[in-house]
């Protein structure tokens, strides 16, 4: 799971663990597509899924968080970052151990650009171009800045653009000689 | 920008869900083990506290190591290795049968100058000088006159069930050698000890034995200066300390004549004292009765005496060193073993080292011969006890961090959004 989120209390489970699954349930299509974006392609969407809402828990029950789909949403990019920072932390420690899990795609394809982006850059492109969420909206569900949104937006956009560019010209074939 | 949006979609639907009740179930069950699994930072205050426990813990220890090295370093234990034959500076060798030296058992007199506090106000006296029955003088009256500087004297008596002490210094008389009883006393002048009696109290060898059960005798040895004189030096102090006058018979003890020692009222005995050319000994017993040492009679342990050879005797001393050595060293690592599962315990929220807390602290209580008292390591406990109260409610926590996952004050440096996306591409 995460670590380092606030609170040691066990739940204060004021709501029944029924009503409190329930509510999980709303939100687990949206947030499973969340992590499947913003997780590495090495990573199951599932298990960020998982570590972010066990943060959630051991905190206190979804329905006592005021945002819980925010809170979820940034759970899951913190998760994702620690995990790929414990990652370079242990290819740095252990480079000939950490040599055999370091996964070359042999076959690139469009997807695969997806991981040249931080998650972060993922979160933000995938919520405004898929889940169609508006700038502000999505400065309050990753507690971020307006104008840092629409920088950050833009930077990956153009990142993602220029990537696509040079797997299509790589994958496109060679003239024919004349 | 489309083909953007379908490579997102097409990521967003990667893989086999699992499903929302695997997913859950699974989080449930990880939440309520994580807080002892994984644990979090503590809050600021909180390590503040568990620091100070540490420090002090830490503190003890090395104070407990440095008594116990210098007491490893003091050099008359080294006149006590076995295979010596040093009597020079040493008492008789005199074991107990059925009795062993307790760690620490064995205390020394730290240097020729280090004598006793004073023990009244007024006049010091320079001198005491001891009145008795010369055919028998410890079997019936003792009169003692303590001579002050500037004239005058402090009178004390033993064996005063016939003639109070006031009847008796009525016939004190002053001569050419300062006070003393006119021959219609009946008491002659048996003993003059040419010295105040601050100068007397010097501190001398002390032996501990344990008999078990409870049972302890203590054997002193104070070197005296002037032969003779010795029984008359326990019996002034006995009889100026007591609160009423003592009484004194004699026992045989190892061979020779002692005397035990008794004031009426109060419960066993004050010793029995004999002497011989360089040593009087005085040998106490008492009974540890919930913590307290209550004397017993003392005569019944008198046929246990026994005089060994010098070696003999060096080997148990060095053994009661060692013993105590040891002790300090198991209380030192009963401590490490506390500070360690304080750590661990308040850091990683692992139940081994609350196991092992309780184990220690357990040892401490049960085990009370551990030279570091148990109080502070009691204390370090409630201490404890009441910071994690505090930590579990968060009290010390902003608010905000319960719902804001940014404010968690934990060790994960991308633990914000923007932090995670700053990493390198």
């Amino acid at each position: 799971m995460c670590h380092g989120v606030v609170g040691s209390t066990e739940p204060s489970r004021t709501g029944t663990d029924a009503e409190e699954f329930a509510f999980f349930v709303a939100l687990y299509p949206r947030l499973r597509r969340f992590a499947a974006v913003v997780a590495d392609a090495d990573m199951d969407p599932d298990d960020v899924v998982q570590d972010a809402l066990t943060s959630a828990l051991v905190l206190r029950p979804l329905s006592e968080l005021d945002h819980p789909a925010a809170y979820l949403r940034r759970a899951i990019v913190r998760c994702v970052a620690n995990r790929r920072r414990r990652a370079r932390t242990w290819r740095r420690l252990l480079p000939q151990l950490a040599a055999g899990h370091v996964s070359e795609d042999h076959y690139p394809s469009d997807l695969a650009v997806l991981d040249h982006l931080s998650p972060l850059d993922r979160a933000v492109v995938f919520l405004l171009d898929v889940e169609g969420l508006t700038g502000p909206e999505l400065a309050t569900q990753l507690g971020v800045s307006p104008a840092a949104v629409r920088k950050r937006a833009s930077r990956a956009r153009a990142q993602l653009r220029s990537l696509l560019d040079e797997t299509t010209s790589a994958a496109e074939p060679l003239p024919e000689e004349a | 920008m489309n083909r953007t949006s379908d490579i997102l979609e097409e990521r967003a639907e990667r893989g086999h869900p699992r499903g929302d009740r695997a997913v859950w179930s699974a989080a449930v069950a990880e939440s309520r083990f994580a807080d002892e699994a994984v644990g979090r930072r503590p809050a600021t205050v909180f390590r503040i506290t568990v620091a100070a426990v540490a420090v002090a813990l830490v503190a003890i220890g090395v104070v407990g190591l440095g008594r116990i090295v210098a007491t490893d370093d003091d050099a008359a234990l080294s006149a006590a290795e076995p295979g010596d034959d040093i009597d020079d500076g040493l008492p008789a060798p005199i074991l107990i049968d059925g009795g062993r030296l307790g760690p620490r058992g064995v205390q020394r007199p730290l240097g020729a100058d280090v004598d006793g506090v004073e023990m009244r106000t007024g006049p010091e006296d320079t001198a005491s000088v001891v009145f008795a029955d010369p055919a028998d003088p410890f079997a019936a009256t003792i009169v003692g006159l303590d001579l002050l500087e500037g004239g005058g004297f402090r009178p004390w008596g033993a064996n005063l069930s016939d003639a109070p002490l006031e009847d008796t210094t009525r016939h004190a008389a002053l001569t050419e050698n300062g006070w003393g009883l006119s021959p219609e006393s009946g008491l002659v002048e048996v003993a003059r000890i040419e010295s105040s009696t601050l100068d007397q109290l010097r501190f001398g060898w002390q032996f501990d034995f344990e008999l078990g059960g409870g049972d302890r005798v203590t054997l002193q040895a104070e070197p005296v200066e002037s032969p003779g004189v010795g029984e008359w030096l326990w019996i002034s102090r006995v009889a100026q300390s007591a609160p009423s006058s003592p009484t004194v018979m004699a026992v045989p003890v190892l061979d020779t004549t002692g005397y035990v020692v008794t004031v009426p009222g109060q419960d066993g005995d004050e010793g029995v004292i004999w002497s011989d050319d360089a040593f009087v000994y005085r040998l106490t017993a008492d009974r540890i009765e919930d913590d307290t040492a209550v004397p017993v009679d003392t005569t019944a342990h008198l046929d246990r005496l026994r005089l060994v050879d010098r070696g003999t005797w060096n080997e148990e001393v060095s053994a009661a060193s060692q013993r105590g050595a040891g002790f300090s060293l198991s209380g030192l690592l009963v401590l490490l073993a506390i500070l360690a599962s304080l750590v661990f315990f308040v850091w990683h929220r692992l139940r081994w080292p609350a196991a092992l807390l309780g184990f220690a602290i357990v040892t401490l209580v049960v085990w009370g011969s551990v030279p570091l008292r148990a109080g502070p390591v009691v204390f370090a406990a409630v201490v404890l006890a009441a910071s994690w109260a505090l930590h579990r409610r968060r009290w010390f926590s902003p608010r905000q961090g319960r719902l804001d996952p940014e404010h968690d004050g934990g060790d994960d440096r991308a633990s914000s959004p923007g932090a995670a996306g700053h990493e390198r591409r």
